[in-house]
């Protein structure tokens, strides 16, 4: 028990061991539009080591999805092949534009920690507020990327972003349209949308 | 009484000898195995640190809290939980005798030679409330943890009843233990010297993959402190404790069973020991859900003294339940609310002093709800109440509002205003003393709580990253706090009053800087000032200072080195004189040499109250002269 809220949030911890954590929590939340694979389920870290070996740490002995998890470290885009998750770290944000302009036509959950973000193509980025990690979601790049973002994941994230689209191809009644990403992103925001009223 | 150095240098020869080829254990306090475990909502809630690892530094509660951590109590060699209560700059702690100690925090501390013992802060451990129902008052010789499984202790001078609980009205004292998962394998740690001898023992280990256990056992023999004359007070104490704690999660799901007993036996003079037996058992879940936590929280502990010298002997069982829940309304809500129940159920054996009944049960009720609104990304505003309601008063009102402000990640501005109270226990109400067959005091059944009300600004920051600094300035108002008064007309017995009031304010600060990557070096100050007086129709039979023999300034330096294998931990202070009764001011410092000689193997030699050979805290009688005391430690694990 604090002032603030009780529990869990007393301890402390450092922020990239949360920011493992929170990758690690992520992919639970995402679909991925691929088949059953026996494929290993891959974190590629850009530009933050410690991430990387909180991550490598934490995904010891654990299975993502029912597969093998790996981290693999990346600076190039040919090293993005069989890769689900991309994180790419503050410092080599802005340096990253071409290894991220690859990655936004793949199915890759891109995430960030950089106040730009989501105009620079991430899907998820880490702000850090009130002293707590929080993080923000693009729906526009997932459904871009062809990732489905569960509504727990929405319901949890600071702040969603979701620029207006035609809502045309999501209408009952269009049965192949409705198996779209796009048209599950855009069911789950409006379930977001009513619990919130 | 004395641990043979023989024995210890035995000790020592056999962990050295231990085989360099067994295998080394991860160590098991990982916090990325708790992180993995938690939900995106806890995730979302958790406390991070960027900067620096201090861990009250980037705490965002809007209160003058500070959090001693594991690490320090260990670095400190205390082995005991008032000791370990000095690294806390915001708390006073007294120590009177070989065993007894009083705390106070903004002062009232108490002033035991008339009678009023430190009632006015609110003691934890794991959740469990242990100040006595008796009187209010924590009988420190009667708590006790394993250092080694201390998580934290957060320390909150001011107010904290409407989320903390009853009593809180001038500080909280929550005492935090790491799950059993965090503390696998074995440890043992000899401590010995000619004042104290201490023994520790634990073991954990996993359950299945979602459980973990541990179980421990301590023991120690501490010598007597002094008589005014300098002969020994013969008042020397042994403790044996064991206890236990098991975690298991499924899924969103977690449960905690603990549960401990100790036995006490303490020296008076030649005359006949003082025992006292303790038990206590704990069961917690909590479901941690996306949006909402929910936790259940019930226990039992059971509390037996006999004091055969005075005659007076009392049982306590205390039974409590509580439930809590914490959600997440919109996006700028986290609303916490909970009701809880707890009796205290006891008999007493009365002599000269005696409780009128003899057998009570009290009935403590409370329901809280508490706001923290998100008004902007920089400014939270928290609001709470707490209705309570026990045996001998009415439903009380506890009001309280923060507000904080954080205008950059290295920057916490805080205003509070609070009123908090403690209210009557057995002690004010069914009291009766008798000297030499004569009744000398009676409680009042009509004594009303004592109330505060209080104002307090802080500030927090890291104004640099190798420099954390936590100023909080305070305004008390208090009313209805208890004096000595004299029966109409007869004069005695003397009865117990509600006639003082008045105000204090004072200023608490503290700071640690990382001078070099091996040193850090830690300031703390304390001052207050008291304006009381007596209300009308008050006796003033004994002056304003029997709320609290408080010294008015207090300093305190801490100092740790690391230097490869070695450290170096010094901790000095100093406390202002005390009024009445007269203490002079005084200085003391504790140090610890530490060795690691192995990832397994720490030795050390730690010294408490180094600067003389004696030295008195607390006024005589009631005081006595506390002698210094050298050790040598040894810890393993493995």
């Amino acid at each position: 028990m604090t002032l603030v809220a009780p529990a869990a949030s007393a301890a402390q911890f450092s922020v990239d061991a949360v920011k493992a954590a929170y990758l690690f929590r992520f992919a639970q939340y995402v679909g991925w539009p691929e088949g059953p694979t026996d494929a290993p389920f891959v974190f590629a870290i850009s530009g933050n080591e410690d991430v990387a070996v909180h991550l490598e740490h934490l995904l010891a002995g654990m299975s993502v999805n029912g597969r093998r998890a790996t981290v693999r470290r990346v600076t190039q885009i040919h090293e993005l092949d069989g890769v689900q998750v991309l994180f790419i770290g503050a410092k080599v944000f802005a340096r990253t534009r071409a290894l991220r302009a690859n990655a936004i036509q793949r199915p890759i959950l891109i995430v960030t920690e950089d106040e730009n973000g989501l105009d620079g193509g991430a899907v998820i980025n880490f702000i850090e507020m009130n002293r707590n990690l929080r993080f923000e979601i693009s729906l526009n790049a997932a459904d871009r990327s062809g990732l489905k973002i569960d509504t727990a994941l929405l319901s949890v994230a600071a702040r969603v972003e979701r620029r207006p689209q035609g809502a045309l191809n999501c209408l009952e009644g269009y049965p192949r349209l409705q198996r779209s990403a796009s048209c599950n992103i855009r069911m789950a925001s409006a379930d977001v949308r009513r619990r919130e009223r | 009484m004395m641990l043979s150095l023989r024995v210890f240098v035995a000790a020592v020869l056999a962990v050295s000898a231990a085989p360099a080829g067994a295998q080394l254990v991860a160590d098991a306090s990982d916090p990325l195995i708790e992180l993995s475990r938690m939900s995106l909502e806890q995730l979302s809630n958790v406390e991070v640190t960027s900067v620096s690892k201090s861990a009250q530094s980037l705490s965002s509660a809007p209160a003058s809290i500070y959090v001693i951590t594991r690490e320090e109590i260990l670095r400190s060699g205390a082995l005991s939980i008032p000791e370990a209560l000095r690294l806390a700059p915001n708390l006073q702690i007294t120590r009177l005798t070989s065993s007894s100690y009083s705390n106070g925090a903004r002062g009232f501390a108490g002033r035991p030679d008339v009678q009023n013992f430190s009632n006015k802060i609110l003691m934890l451990i794991d959740g469990r409330s242990v100040y006595s129902p008796l009187f209010s008052g924590v009988e420190y010789e009667m708590q006790d943890v394993l250092m080694d499984d201390v998580d934290r202790i957060e320390v909150i001078s001011g107010p904290g009843a409407t989320l903390w609980g009853a009593n809180a009205m001038n500080g909280v004292i929550n005492i935090i233990t790491r799950k059993a998962s965090e503390s696998r394998g074995a440890l043992m740690q000899l401590d010995g010297g000619a004042e104290e001898q201490a023994a520790a023992l634990r073991y954990g280990g996993g359950l299945g993959a979602d459980s973990a256990f541990r179980v421990y056992a301590k023991w120690f023999d501490r010598g007597s402190s002094e008589f005014a004359d300098g002969s020994s007070a013969e008042n020397d104490s042994r403790k044996l404790q064991a206890g236990f704690r098991v975690d298991t999660s499924a899924g969103d799901n977690s449960f905690t069973v603990q549960g401990d007993y100790q036995t006490l036996d303490q020296s008076f003079q030649d005359v006949s020991d003082v025992t006292s037996t303790g038990a206590n058992l704990l069961g917690r879940w909590e479901h941690a859900g996306d949006r909402v936590t929910t936790r259940i929280q019930t226990y039992f502990d059971r509390v037996d003294r006999e004091h055969p010298p005075s005659g007076i002997a009392f049982d306590i069982d205390t039974y409590d339940l509580d439930f809590q829940q914490s959600a997440l309304a919109g996006a700028r809500h986290r609303l916490v609310w909970g009701l809880g129940r707890r009796y205290n159920d006891y008999d007493t054996v009365n002599n000269e002093l005696a409780f009128v009944p003899n057998h009570r049960t009290l009935a403590l009720t409370n329901l809280f709800v508490q706001d923290s609104i998100t008004l902007t990304e920089e400014l939270k505003l928290t609001a709470g109440i707490k209705f309570e309601d026990n045996t001998y008063s009415d439903w009380e009102v506890l009001p309280d509002v923060r507000l904080s402000w954080a205008p950059n990640d290295k920057t916490l501005l805080w205003l509070a205003g609070s009123r908090a109270i403690r209210a009557p226990t057995p002690f004010d109400t069914d009291v009766q003393e008798f000297v030499g067959g004569q009744l000398l005091v009676l409680g009042d059944p009509d004594f009303e709580s004592e109330k505060v009300d209080a104002f307090e600004l802080g500030y927090r920051g890291n104004p640099d990253s190798k420099l954390s600094v936590s100023v909080s300035v305070f305004y008390d108002e208090y009313s209805d706090l208890r004096t000595i008064e004299l029966s109409p007309v007869t004069v005695l017995p003397l009865r117990w009053g509600n006639l003082m009031q008045g105000s204090a304010y004072g200023f608490e600060a503290w700071a640690s800087a990382q001078v070099t990557p091996w040193w850090r070096i830690s300031p703390g100050f304390r001052s207050l000032h008291k304006r009381l007086e007596f209300s009308e129709g008050a006796s003033r039979l004994v002056s304003v200072v029997q709320a609290g023999d408080d010294p008015s300034w207090q300093w305190y330096l801490k100092s740790s080195m690391d230097l490869r294998r070695f450290g170096i931990e010094l901790m000095w202070r100093r406390v202002a004189a005390l009024p009445e009764p007269a203490v002079d001011a005084y200085s003391q410092m504790n140090a610890r040499f530490s060795w690691r000689a192995s990832d397994r193997l720490e030795v050390a030699v730690k010294g408490f109250n180094l600067l003389n050979e004696t030295h008195r805290e607390y006024a005589d009688p009631q005081g006595q002269l506390i002698r210094r005391s050298v050790m040598a430690e040894l810890r393993f694990n493995y």
